[in-house]
């Protein structure tokens, strides 16, 4: 696990998102099935179990193509704005979003590198859940808008597939043993495993 | 093809897979959680044990790989119905949190006197010294100031034999009742709450009832970052039942925000009103379930204006009378929607919107809480009020409905509450106070009668101010972390540096308790034991010792039998090795392999019986070994899951439907609704300190960080502590983003980082910072006060100033 990607796509997420979706799938589904469910290392299948479909299409909710242009030093454009589950407005508590963007974040708590634009990080071990390597404070998980997975999702080729595709294993539940086309539930919050790092944090007994 | 749909395709694509994979091998790597590469070479010959995590209360259990007597991976238990193969993101930093390089190895003494500006300084020792010199403080204390100037203070995180074994150390042996747990700080309001409600401690439902429930609501509990594995269950729920409907509760936008429904956002300490309010629309809107309330609820009232704790030898005691519906209904209408809307802020709908939930007798409820009700100056008021919710409509101790009091630490129910490791508690919710408690007590640990004291010793907060005072000369610290936990931490480190007392520090690693000991005992931790702990919904559950403490490290159940036997008082420890024989093959503890049986099992097994026959049933020794835990009572092998429900337990009598058999003795078995108000903190803000102050944990740490900041993933994932503020107030205080600022009560100060961003984002006027970083000690800034009831300190609540440093 000590790849280090550099990932070259930046903020335009979005239609080859489902372009790719199916030749993709069965790609995964072929590498989880006959080695590990670790993060893919090639999209590319090396023989389809299934015809890759030749039809394309475009997401229902059309996303544009060209990133909105990004103003100075904000919030990260990679991802789609959550959906608000409440007000913005800072008078009132019920803020989710970013708030009043100031373009900083926190150092304490985020590598101020934007999503699109990080390296893999080391797994902590074999098996442990791998970090986050790029800022997440404006993103959000909701029930409807799990802001991790428009990049993640398993079968999404944000620009080439470089954005590390959530395993098969994850839509399994275990309770009944069967695979839905949904995150298996319990999964769902993928900031209880996955966190972001300060990369440049000098370690604990240093201090 | 083409018009398949995504869901399908992937059952489709599984099933080929399967087929052509074999579907052993699949399903072993999709119920391992992704943690383990199968063809991972460097994970053959890796034996593979269960193990409960060590942190939160939820009680997770992990598998620990270890491979030539070193850890090697760390897993979710695909076979825990607790966890169902996952971990949180600490569980999977378990793997580290032995290996610091700070570790303690050598028993420690203290060479320069205390508050000496150069810093504490040590030198190594023998077991043997360290130990006779901490025998003989004790024996010089008891002499010259009675056996009540001597102290121990451990926590939840006490494994069952460890607690049980410093219990009768104290109680049975040294002649004191001046042990308590940090789970005093914890969940004590929960406890009373229990005790006064039900007269029998801990939840009556269970886990299961994630997977039954319509709706959850959540009374201060930001159960995305503190119970990650229970949000995940209810999440899971949430998105597979799509009318599920999660309501937060909650004084500030946290991240369990995100996935609810509906949050609301009240004024710290204005639950009390909410709660009221609630039952009193409930009765206003005829959804009262008279059937249920008729047969198994009395109504009593009983003080109000019960004060904060904050004064010395501060004493309350409850004086209840018996009264009826009508009264407290009565009671509960002066909490008119407008009512509840000036105390709370929280709007006439979204009150409304409460009783819509409890009121519907078709929507199966949960209703969780833990440090945000507990911790609270009417905790054990807050308790009972909404445990009131759910009587007045029948809606408790079946599956889906239930009022569950989650728990902070691993073992905070298996040791702290079962064991009793209160000052005024003995096994099985059993009491000092109670001569005939005390009488089983003396003959299960073949003593002669009258050797208990009568009386309880001082209760946390009343212990370390008693250090203060000079009362105490001996100061125990075993797995907790106090110097920087208590609240109002200033006097009493002071008290410490100040004073005469002997501080002895049991630990892993160096913490702000080792630094004000005169005696630190290397410590050996989880794994590197046998242990059991017993988690929030009463499953105990065990593991093995599978890898060797550093140097000298031994465990606290070591330390604390041989403690016991340089007092003279090693016939509390002595059991015989041909009933409890050890056990060839077996990766016995220190404990066991040093006193030549099996420490554990012969503690356990006595320890067994104080409850069996009392509801507190616990399953033999051997079985927990077993099992992924068991949830007692175990009657014949079997777990009971809904408690006080005939259908489910076993200890209620046939044909009554429900019973709450902890109240049998004193009104027939029914649960009791507390006529409780809403009464204000003690401390508010005002002019000169504006702003509240709240505190908590973050998900990445564990308590007081000494274990989860020395893993490197989880130090750089949350450095250090930040304080979250709103960002109005920021503009109003001149303090930007980053700014370094002080915060400030009337008991101290600290500096911190502002993040106003941050993962906890408060209304205007309150600051909030998590208490783990040892460089941030907010509990300089927090107010002792606490729940007269329950003497559970209010971590959450107190006024400060900001500026900008």
């Amino acid at each position: 696990m000590n790849t280090i990607q550099p990932s070259s796509y930046k903020r335009s997420l979005v239609s080859v998102r489902a372009v790719l979706l199916f030749g993709s799938l069965i790609a995964l589904v072929a590498v989880a099935a006959c080695s590990s469910d670790d993060e893919p290392e090639s999209p590319v299948p090396p023989t389809a179990v299934v015809p890759a479909p030749t039809v394309t299409q475009v997401p229902p909710t059309a996303v544009p193509t060209v990133p909105p242009a990004p103003t100075a030093t904000t919030v990260p454009a990679a991802t789609q704005p959550p959906a608000p589950t409440a007000t913005q407005d800072p008078e009132s508590a019920l803020y989710t979003l970013g708030l009043l963007a100031t373009g900083q974040i926190d150092p304490n708590r985020f590598a101020n590198v934007s999503p699109g634009e990080s390296l893999l990080l080391d797994r902590a071990y074999d098996g442990a859940p791998p970090k986050v390597p790029h800022r997440a404070d404006d993103l959000v998980i909701t029930t409807t808008n799990n802001s991790c997975m428009n990049c993640h999702e398993y079968g999404n080729t944000v620009n080439g597939g470089e954005a590390i595709q959530v395993p098969i294993s994850h839509y399994m539940d275990y309770t009944t043993n069967t695979i839905s086309g949904e995150l298996y539930g319990m999964r769902y919050m993928c900031t209880a495993c996955h966190v972001p790092q300060v990369i440049d944090e000098p370690p604990f007994l240093d201090k | 093809m083409t018009q398949v749909s995504r869901r399908s395709f992937i059952k489709f694509s599984m099933a080929a897979a399967a087929t052509t994979a074999g579907a052993g091998l699949l399903s072993d790597q999709l119920t391992s959680g992704d943690t383990t590469p199968v063809n991972d070479p460097q994970l053959q010959g890796v034996e593979w044990n269960k193990a409960p995590c060590r942190f939160c209360g939820t009680g997770c259990s992990a598998l620990v790989g270890t491979k030539n007597g070193e850890i090697v991976s760390v897993k979710g238990d695909p076979e825990s119905p607790v966890n169902k193969g996952l971990l949180c993101v600490k569980g999977y930093g378990l793997l580290k949190i032995q290996n610091g390089d700070d570790r303690l190895t050598d028993p420690l003494i203290r060479v320069n006197p205390k508050g000496d500006p150069e810093g504490p300084k040590y030198r190594k020792a023998s077991w043997d010294e360290a130990l006779n010199l901490i025998a003989d403080k004790m024996k010089q204390a008891k002499e010259e100031h009675g056996a009540g100037s001597i102290s121990m203070f451990g926590s939840g995180q006490w494994t069952i034999w460890e607690g049980y074994a410093a219990a009768k150390l104290y109680k049975g042996g040294i002649g004191t009742h001046n042990i308590e747990p940090n789970a005093r700080h914890c969940m004590a309001s929960a406890v009373a709450g229990f005790i006064s409600t039900f007269g029998i401690d801990e939840p009556m439902g269970c886990y299961d009832d994630f997977e039954h429930a319509n709706a959850f609501v959540l009374w201060g509990a930001n159960m995305a970052e503190m119970h990650p594995m229970l949000w995940a269950r209810v999440t899971a729920r949430r998105m597979s039942e799509p009318t599920t409907q999660i309501v937060n509760l909650t004084v500030a936008n946290n991240r369990t925000s995100e996935m609810s429904d509906r949050e609301i956002i009240f004024e710290p300490q204005s639950d009390l009103a909410i709660a009221n309010g609630i039952a009193n629309l409930i009765i206003q809107r005829g959804q009262v379930n008279s059937s249920f309330v008729n047969d198994h609820v009395q109504f009593k009232r009983g003080k109000f204006d019960i004060g904060y704790g904050l004064e010395d030898n501060f004493k309350f005691a409850e004086e209840a009378s018996v009264v009826d519906f009508t009264e407290y209904a009565a009671h509960v209408s002066e909490y008119t929607p407008e009512k509840v809307q000036e105390i709370s802020g929280i709007t006439p709908a979204e009150l409304s919107a409460l009783a819509d939930i409890y009121g519907d007798p078709n929507i199966k409820t949960m209703s969780l809480w833990t440090m945000g009700v507990n911790q609270h100056t009417r905790g054990t008021w807050m308790n009972n009020l909404i445990y009131n919710v759910h009587l007045l409509t029948g809606k408790i101790a079946s599956p889906g409905n239930s009022p569950f009091s989650l728990t902070g630490q691993p073992s905070a129910c298996g040791t702290a509450r079962e064991v009793g490791t209160f000052t005024h508690r003995l096994p099985a919710d059993m009491v000092v106070a109670n001569p005939e408690h005390r009488k089983i007590a003396e003959e299960i640990w073949g003593l002669p009668e009258g050797t208990i004291p009568p009386k309880p010793g001082f209760h946390a907060v009343e212990m370390i101010r008693a250090i203060d005072r000079g009362e105490i000369k001996v100061f125990w610290s075993q797995v907790s972390n106090p110097f920087q936990d208590y609240a109002n931490l200033n006097r009493y480190r002071d008290a410490v540096n100040r004073g005469d007392v002997f501080v002895i520090a049991s630990d892993a690693y160096p913490t702000r308790t080792t630094e004000l000991a005169d005696v630190i005992l290397p410590t050996a931790m989880w794994i590197e034991k046998e242990g059991a702990f017993g988690n929030s919904e009463r499953r105990t559950h065990f593991w093995k010792k599978l890898t060797q403490a550093p140097g000298q490290a031994k465990s606290d159940l070591w330390q604390t039998i041989e403690v016991a036997k340089r007092l003279g008082l090693g016939s509390l420890f002595s059991y015989t090795a041909s009933e409890y024989p050890l056990i060839d093959g077996h990766p016995h503890s220190d404990a066991s392999i040093d006193n030549g049986f099996y420490v554990e099992k012969a503690l356990f097994e006595e320890y067994r019986k104080f409850g069996v026959g009392k509801a507190h049933d616990l399953a033999p020794f051997d079985l927990y070994h077993q099992t992924r835990g068991l949830r007692w009572p175990v009657i014949d092998g079997q777990e009971t899951k809904w408690r006080f429900n005939e259908e489910y337990d076993s200890y209620v009598p046939p044909g009554t439907g429900f019973n709450f058999y902890g109240n049998a003795a004193k009104n027939g078995g029914k649960a009791v609704m507390w006529l409780r108000r809403y009464e204000p903190p003690p401390e508010m803000p005002d002019i000169e300190y504006p702003l509240w102050l709240m505190t908590g944990r973050v998900l990445e740490h564990w308590h007081s960080g000494t274990m989860t900041r020395r893993v490197p993933d989880l130090w750089r994932a949350y450095p250090h502590a930040t304080a979250n503020i709103h960002p109005r107030d920021a503009i109003k205080f001149d303090i930007e983003h980053g700014d370094k600022i002080k915060i400030t009560s009337r008991r101290g100060s600290v500096e911190v980082t502002v993040d106003i961003n941050g993962r906890v984002k408060p209304p205007q006027g309150m600051v909030y910072v998590p208490w783990f970083d040892e460089d941030v000690m907010i509990n300089d800034v927090t107010l002792d006060a606490y729940c007269p009831i329950s003497k559970q300190t209010d971590f959450k609540k107190c006024a400060v100033k900001v500026e900008k440093v």
